[in-house]
């Protein structure tokens, strides 16, 4: 990248006003707290409502008073993801007082409800996806596709797909005669060229991510498509199999991104699982549920209170009929009542 | 003192003895004393009378006139005229003076056998060369009636026709000047202050200072010595007062624009095109006009950028329980803190409790690279003055803050979570680069954390943006 274009880039990355980044700053802060109080076990619910609440307030006033800032709208795309998997749960744990929506004739295995904040999600995402910014671009693309596939109306699972197809390998940063020297007479890598290691490694765990995700969408077109058979199903859960293989074993990715790859791999493949229990209906559900459960728990175990996970995990303790087991896990996701 | 006529006889009579026996030479003797001294008396009187009767004129004082006839001489010289029966000795010629042959010129104008030595005529030439000089320099200093005295005694003291000459002519000027002043029967000081004020009245009058005209007017007119004066006076005070008088420059006692008007009419034109495009401006350029414009220029010339560090003054405390130095001490960390947040959300991989990509490092990197630094400073404590102007011109943050306690909502009810009103100013000398207010909830006036974070962050946030 030339000097010239690097400078556009930041010069467009900027925030327009310190308002806009206080704003923005006051979001992140409470985005992280609410993320450390996710993480507990038995989390404060007033806290993590405000918390929640605060971050998309700010971030909803930053996008409405400074529209050209690109990193707020990111983060209120982000955010409104956040607050939409709290009312998943919130809906997960109404199933809970209603033991009628539970018995197995009525049981669905996903609530199916209009998610307004997920489709306003996917419009900012779509926004940013074309913000000229290739970076910015890149992962907006990709959390797009993950919207898609969490909302999964008409055609969600294809416009995913087509969006991961055009994902690009990551690039590893080449050093130039300049830098070598540079780090050798200095001992340490430059800012610079640290700043390009990790882009390389996100690139390349994004890329992991990305197969992940896509290997998510095969299976899930495969278990609607009759035609496609149980051959192509299967191959997605190799797939995702070979995948997390290969994050166990790439040595590039520092531990604490390789844990949530696996964590997101895991959970991934117990939503996949806890689907096919309701496809395959028969002798072979709990089974499957199991299956499914211990998948999750995989997944927790990279990554303890990870909402995601333990959302998924409620559901198939609700499809197993654990309630208690159920209420725990939304517990921690929704904070102690 | 010897003369020339003395010296040539006692030659004569040396001459004498050299070559005459004794009888002969008391005859000798005789005739030779008697025969020069008349010679010697003879030849004094007539050589006398004729060097003075060549230079003198006529017109001399009757006590001037000498046995030998009328003469100009020095006093002096009139006391060796009168003097000159009683004896004259032949004296040798002052050119053959052994002192003076060079510098003593020869002075063929002195009247009898005056007996003057060396010492005393170059005395007498030393004092009429300083009065000579005197006489110029009062001359050149406009002295006129001093001049003309040092001219006179100069005449009086010359000893040829060309000083005589010289003198005259000097005393003629000297007295032509002192003329102008004493015809209208004034000194020289009073012509002058006569003449400065006159001009001053022209000067005011020119320039349109009517007022001040007048009063100098005024003054000449006091001052004036004959009709003339009086007249030109008297026509340049009825102009001013004329002036004065007018229904304008009475109002322009209370609305001076009116003054200006009538006094200079183009100056007073552009002001007030000026002035009304300064009015107009806002309408059409938007904002505060030129005004602001110029303001901005000013601002965009004498104001760095805000790229390095700022300090934190001392906040103000707005209500009486407001934690004002908490919020101080609390700064620098919100700004630590908001650092700290920005990197982890860029080393994030993932966002928050989703599994949605975080922001990409290298735009966090990006972003964080610009972040200043904010230093807390009691600036109470200082009260040098120069430490005080240097941190003028400066970045600074000035801050108050405010703790507004919350209200319940019904009597009795349980009392809502209040507010920590926070103001911040990023300036820098006179100019305010940013206005921040935040009003974040805090369960006390101890919970300044949030505020003093919220502050913070859009203090980075100008840095950052004064890049672009």
């Amino acid at each position: 990248m030339s000097l010239k274009q690097k400078r556009s880039l930041v010069e467009r990355i900027r925030f327009s006003a310190p308002e806009s980044f206080g704003l923005f700053m006051d979001a992140l802060r409470e985005l992280q707290i609410y993320e450390d109080e996710a993480s507990k076990s038995e989390p404060d619910r007033d806290r993590l409502k405000s918390n929640l609440e605060v971050a998309l307030e700010s971030l909803e006033n930053c996008y409405v008073s400074f529209p050209s800032d690109l990193l707020p709208r990111y983060y209120l795309g982000i955010t409104l993801a956040m607050q939409n998997q709290r009312d998943y749960a919130e809906e997960i744990w109404k199933r809970q007082a209603d033991p009628q929506s539970l018995v197995p004739g009525n049981f669905t295995p996903f609530p199916r409800l209009p998610w307004p904040l997920l489709d306003r999600a996917i419009s900012l995402f779509d926004e940013l996806s074309g913000c000229g910014i290739p970076e910015l671009e890149v992962s907006a693309k990709f959390n797009l596709a993950q919207m898609y596939v969490r909302r999964d109306k008409n055609g969600d699972l294809d416009k995913a797909k087509s969006l991961l197809n055009s994902s690009q390998q990551a690039q590893k940063y080449i050093t130039t005669a300049w830098e070598q020297a540079g780090q050798r007479f200095l001992g340490i890598a430059s800012e610079a060229l640290r700043t390009a290691q990790r882009t390389y490694v996100e690139g390349l765990a994004r890329r992991f991510q990305e197969r992940t995700l896509m290997a998510t969408v095969q299976g899930r077109l495969a278990m609607r498509n009759s035609g496609a058979g149980l051959d192509s199903y299967n191959l997605s859960k190799v797939e995702l199999a070979r995948v997390r293989d290969e994050i166990d074993g790439d040595v590039e990715i520092p531990v604490h991104i390789r844990h949530d790859l696996l964590a997101d791999s895991w959970t991934k493949s117990g939503r996949l699982v806890y689907e096919e229990a309701f496809i395959e209906p028969g002798a072979t559900k709990e089974e499957t549920l199991r299956q499914a459960e211990s998948d999750l728990r995989e997944a927790l175990m990279y990554k303890r209170n990870w909402i995601p996970a333990q959302t998924y995990l409620a559901q198939v303790f609700q499809a197993e009929g654990n309630l208690p087991a159920a209420a725990e896990q939304l517990q921690s996701i929704l904070g102690k009542h | 003192m010897l003369t020339n006529q003395d010296f040539q006889g006692w030659e004569l009579l040396s001459i004498f003895f050299s070559v005459s026996k004794t009888r002969l030479r008391m005859q000798a003797l005789l005739c030779a004393f008697v025969f020069c001294g008349s010679a010697s008396i003879l030849a004094g009187t007539v050589a006398d009378h004729d060097a003075c009767t060549s230079s003198c004129t006529p017109a001399t004082s009757s006590s001037d006139t000498s046995p030998a006839g009328q003469c100009c001489c020095s006093v002096l010289q009139k006391a060796q005229h009168s003097g000159g029966s009683q004896g004259h000795k032949p004296q040798p010629p002052v050119g053959s003076c052994p002192n003076k042959k060079k510098t003593v010129p020869d002075h063929p104008s002195v009247c009898g056998p005056e007996k003057r030595t060396c010492a005393e005529l170059a005395k007498e030439d030393s004092e009429y060369v300083a009065l000579g000089e005197e006489a110029k320099y009062e001359e050149s200093q406009q002295h006129w009636d001093v001049a003309q005295g040092k001219y006179l005694e100069l005449v009086k003291r010359a000893r040829n026709e060309q000083e005589r000459k010289s003198a005259v002519e000097g005393y003629t000027r000297a007295t032509n000047k002192a003329k102008r002043c004493t015809a209208v029967s004034h000194s020289c000081a009073e012509q002058s202050e006569f003449e400065a004020i006159e001009t001053d009245a022209r000067n005011e009058e020119t320039a349109k200072r009517w007022d001040l005209a007048q009063s100098r007017y005024l003054e000449v007119l006091k001052k004036a010595r004959n009709d003339d004066e009086r007249t030109h006076a008297r026509s340049g005070y009825s102009r001013a007062a004329e002036k004065t008088g007018s229904w304008w420059w009475l109002w322009g006692r209370y609305f001076p624009p009116i003054r200006w008007w009538y006094t200079c009419h183009l100056a007073t034109l552009v002001a007030l095109l000026i002035l009304i495009g300064i009015l107009v401006s806002p309408k059409i350029l938007g904002g505060t006009g030129i005004v602001g414009w110029t303001g901005k220029v000013l601002q965009k010339i004498v104001m760095p950028r805000f790229s390095g560090r700022a300090r934190v003054i001392a906040p103000v405390g707005l209500t009486a329980n407001s934690q004002a130095q908490l919020f101080a001490a609390q700064l620098p960390h919100g700004v630590e803190e908001v650092r700290a947040r920005w990197r982890r959300a860029g080393l994030s991989f993932l966002s928050g409790t989703t599994s949605l990509l975080s922001v990409p490092s290298s735009l966090a990197d990006q972003i964080s690279s610009e972040f200043p630094e904010i230093k807390g400073v009691n600036l109470g404590k200082f009260l040098a003055f120069l430490f005080l102007l240097s941190r003028y011109f400066s970045w600074r943050v000035e801050s108050q803050v405010a703790f507004c306690p919350g209200l319940p909502s019904a009597p009795n009810g349980p009392t809502a979570s209040g507010r920590m009103r926070s103001y911040a100013s990023l300036r820098w000398g006179w100019f305010t680069r940013e206005i921040i207010r935040i009003a974040p909830r805090a369960s006390d006036q101890n919970d300044v954390d949030v505020a003093a974070y919220g502050v913070a962050a859009r203090i980075l946030g100008a840095a950052q943006r004064s890049w672009r």
